[in-house]
């Protein structure tokens, strides 16, 4: 079944782009350690993902496969909800606050930085 | 170890959160993972557990299986369309559930 063959060869990228971007959010953690670790390799990444998903709306460079490959497979893995998650629970009241709001707020941005680079880049090509 | 789970982590969110279609406008894919990941972390965190556990499990595959990135990103799509009312309620289900999740998780450990 080549629909199969597909489907098997996408996991494949994603999951060889999960392996470098699990790899990849480790060794930033160990540079930046507790919240902000998280937090760096949060906005890091949806800053890049917002810029894989709008080139493929805008410019092209990156083929489905690459999106597949760095954006589901990387960025996904590069950043992560679950620790956010327990890490934003073990804190005091006003300090999660902090976190959670930061981490919302700053991915968010990341996203609109990306497309804004995106867009930019298109606006210059025509 | 990390990239092992990382393998796995990923591929599996894709698998997962590929099958579960959006509901209203909220992509809830990616809430799904993010829920089941928060609660299979919380439980393993607050119990004791091998170190290289945490290294396969904890920080390459949950890492991974969960993600921000994506979540970031629809959330984003969501206001840049005008969704308004669905991207406050992604954010607020994305953020009180996985929370609510993790309080399960620590309570149901403590009884």
């Amino acid at each position: 079944m080549p629909s199969q063959d597909k489907e098997i060869d996408k996991i494949f990228l994603i999951g060889a782009g999960g392996f470098l971007g699990a790899v990849c959010r480790f060794l930033l953690c160990e540079l930046v350690e507790g919240q902000l670790g998280i937090l760096s390799v949060n906005v890091i990444g949806s800053f890049m993902l917002g810029m894989i998903m709008y080139d493929t709306e805008y410019l092209g460079f990156i083929g489905p496969k690459g999106k597949i490959a760095f954006g589901t497979g990387f960025m996904g893995a590069f950043t992560t909800f679950s620790t956010f998650a327990v890490q934003s629970f073990s804190l005091p009241f006003i300090p999660a606050l902090g976190n959670i709001s930061a981490n919302i707020f700053l991915t968010l941005t990341g996203v609109f930085f990306g497309r804004s680079v995106i867009k930019a880049l298109s606006s210059r090509e025509i | 170890m990390i990239g092992t789970g990382g393998f796995i982590g990923a591929s599996l969110r894709y698998t997962i959160s590929s099958r579960v279609p959006k509901i209203q406008n909220i992509p809830a894919g990616t809430l799904t993972v993010n829920l089941l990941g928060s609660i299979v972390l919380a439980l393993l965190t607050f119990s004791s557990e091998p170190e290289s556990v945490v290294y396969l499990v904890n920080i390459g595959m949950l890492g991974s299986f969960t993600t921000f990135s994506t979540f970031a990103y629809e959330t984003f799509r969501l206001l840049e369309d005008g969704q308004n009312i669905s991207f406050f309620l992604n954010i607020f289900l994305n953020v009180m559930l996985c929370l609510l999740g993790v309080s399960i998780a620590y309570l149901a450990l403590m009884l």
